[in-house]
């Protein structure tokens, strides 16, 4: 218990460097001098650019990066399989399709969020339905499931994307990979993020039971059924505000809980606030990268985290054998 | 002074899809008492075992632990009067040797609770008992298929159930450790009024550690009755449709095919 609250301590320490990082990088040289500054009275135009511009949107990557980061745990729990991510039962293919119909019928602004929002969850409900059909509600038929809708999902994105019309395609190929350039609302993400957390840590160490294979973990006390059903709710929620505040932003739903497996081991109880504070760390500084590595040009951070997260996660498994 | 009965059945029918297991069974399982379950293969030994776990309703009839029904016990209380020794373990993901002991340990823990220093001491002690001292670091998936199956039995012990249902607990284990473990779990049953219900493909090992016995001879058609009568190269012939012979030693019966 006490190396769990050092982990934690270190993470959150992570997680706000990350924070004072995005505030203080970006164009015309603003840094964190005009926000030290601002807490002793002193008001000024570069204070504006730092809480108007940037806290926003690291706030929002941050909300994001947890939201992802908790929901792939949860989701390799549910399906028993270390390579599932928050995406995989088709959560952001359906808010694609919601958000680019939209686009393509012209909507903007709020309305696209709207749209991501209200695909993720008839997805959600969609699979669901689907899945359980007549009782049988395993792991397997739950991800071939997801798997083929959200198949279904991308055929069509690949529909849309071939209707629209040029000016509007580089917004929605950019809304594919992840973007935090627009976010909505990053206040609501993170208290997305803190309410799914609060949720799924009573469930901790029953997760980590249920790690161990449905039987062994029935057998133990735990009410299986219940404590999948709230998995599949609270993994989806957590995808669908993710892609609602930033499109499909791949990898850190995926590689987060991973790297954490990895360097801290298989407690829940500690691995799921590590994933959020984790994966939220990750998105701000692949954000920050993704907006002043090629200034003023600006890179989606969906490429940015692929970017970041392939060689890590293969270092990391290349110097871990024998598992 | 009267043995307490741990778990009961009444008028117990099992199914499984249109096969049937067992039909009206009635059996009652003492504090002290090790059964032993033998049919063929796909007789349905398995799923009766998880009906009397609790993992699977029966078809008709009722399970008692301690007299009570047991689909109206709590689940956690149930975990702690019966444990399950898989025939199989599933290992997804990552863990290590002690983790995997410890979630034996979550029927006994309060919502919020963490596991404490008697926690680990039990742990420790199932993995000493299994003869797994000193693995406690080690990753479950560099284990032998041996070790994998120690590792079960000392969650099984960290549990600490007063009912073990073991489900072919000497799968994947060495003469040695067959004997050694059966031995040892044989006598601490017997110090702390425990029982244990094996099912097995060995009718010599059943003969050598139980002292009752199931027979499932497939169609519902079942046996129960005391170890030394049931197990005749007769019966077991009929169980599993190829002659047997009966060979008594000074070690107890031994069987072998004919």
């Amino acid at each position: 218990m006490r190396r769990a609250a050092l982990t934690l301590t270190l993470l959150a320490a992570l997680a706000c460097a990350s924070l004072a990082w995005a505030l203080s990088r970006g164009s015309a040289g603003i840094g964190l001098g005009a926000l030290l500054d601002g807490l002793r009275g002193i008001d000024s135009p570069a204070l504006a650019v730092i809480l108007e511009l940037r806290l926003p949107r690291a706030l929002a990557a941050f909300a994001t990066g947890g939201m992802l980061a908790l929901s792939g745990a949860l989701m390799q729990v549910l399906l028993r399989n270390p390579l599932a991510d928050p995406y995989v039962l088709g959560v952001s293919g359906g808010a694609a399709v919601g958000a680019l119909g939209l686009m393509l019928a012209g909507a903007s602004g709020w309305w696209i969020d709207a749209g991501a929002a209200g695909g993720a969850l008839a997805s959600m409900a969609l699979v669901f339905g689907i899945a359980h059909g007549r009782g049988a509600w395993t792991p397997l038929r739950l991800l071939l499931t997801g798997v083929i809708v959200a198949a279904g999902w991308g055929a069509l994105i690949g529909l849309l994307l071939s209707l629209a019309p040029d000016p509007g395609l580089r917004g929605m190929v950019f809304w594919l990979m992840g973007d935090l350039s627009t976010p909505p609302a990053p206040l609501a993400g993170l208290a997305v993020l803190a309410a799914g957390l609060l949720l799924a840590l009573p469930l901790a160490r029953a997760l980590n039971v249920l790690a161990h294979g449905e039987l062994t973990a029935a057998s133990l006390g735990v009410a299986v059924r219940p404590l999948r059903y709230a998995l599949y709710g609270l993994a989806s929620l957590l995808a669908a505000g993710a892609v609602t505040l930033a499109g499909s932003v791949g990898f850190v739903g995926l590689v987060t809980p991973h790297l954490l497996r990895l360097a801290i081991g298989a407690d829940h109880r500690l691995l799921l606030p590590a994933a959020a504070l984790a994966g939220g760390s990750l998105l701000v500084i692949a954000d920050t990268l993704a907006r002043t590595v090629i200034a003023p040009q600006q890179l989606p951070v969906g490429t940015v985290t692929a970017l970041i997260g392939v060689p890590l996660f293969l270092w990391l498994l290349h110097g871990r054998r024998g598992d | 002074m009267a043995t307490e009965i741990l778990l009961s059945t009444h008028a117990l029918t099992v199914e499984v899809g249109a096969k049937r297991v067992c039909a009206g069974l009635d059996l009652e399982v003492r504090a002290g008492e090790r059964w032993g379950v033998l049919g063929g293969n796909g007789v349905g030994k398995t799923t009766l075992l998880h009906t009397l776990a609790g993992l699977r309703p029966p078809a008709a009839g009722e399970v008692r632990v301690l007299g009570e029904p047991l689909a109206r016990l709590p689940r956690k209380r149930l975990a702690r009067l019966l444990g399950l020794l898989p025939q199989d373990h599933e290992d997804a993901f990552p863990a290590s040797v002690l983790e995997t002991v410890l979630i034996g340990r979550h029927p006994h823990l309060g919502h919020w609770g963490w596991e404490g220093e008697a926690d680990l001491a039990c742990a420790r002690a199932a993995l000493a008992e299994v003869g797994l001292a000193g693995f406690e670091a080690r990753r479950v998936g560099s284990l032998s298929g041996g070790e994998r199956r120690r590792l079960g039995l000392a969650t099984l012990l960290a549990q600490a159930p007063r009912l073990l249902l073991l489900d072919e607990p000497t799968n994947h284990l060495d003469i040695a450790h067959q004997i050694g473990l059966l031995g040892r779990l044989a006598a601490r049953l017997e110090a702390g009024h425990r029982a244990w219900i094996m099912v097995s493909h060995d009718p010599t090992l059943t003969a050598r550690f139980c002292d009752r016995v199931l027979l499932l001879f497939g169609g519902g058609e079942a046996l129960v009755g005391p170890a030394d009568v049931l197990l005749s190269a007769g019966h077991l012939g009929r169980l599993y449709g190829h002659p047997m012979r009966r060979l008594d030693t000074d070690q107890g019966p031994v069987f072998a095919p004919a």
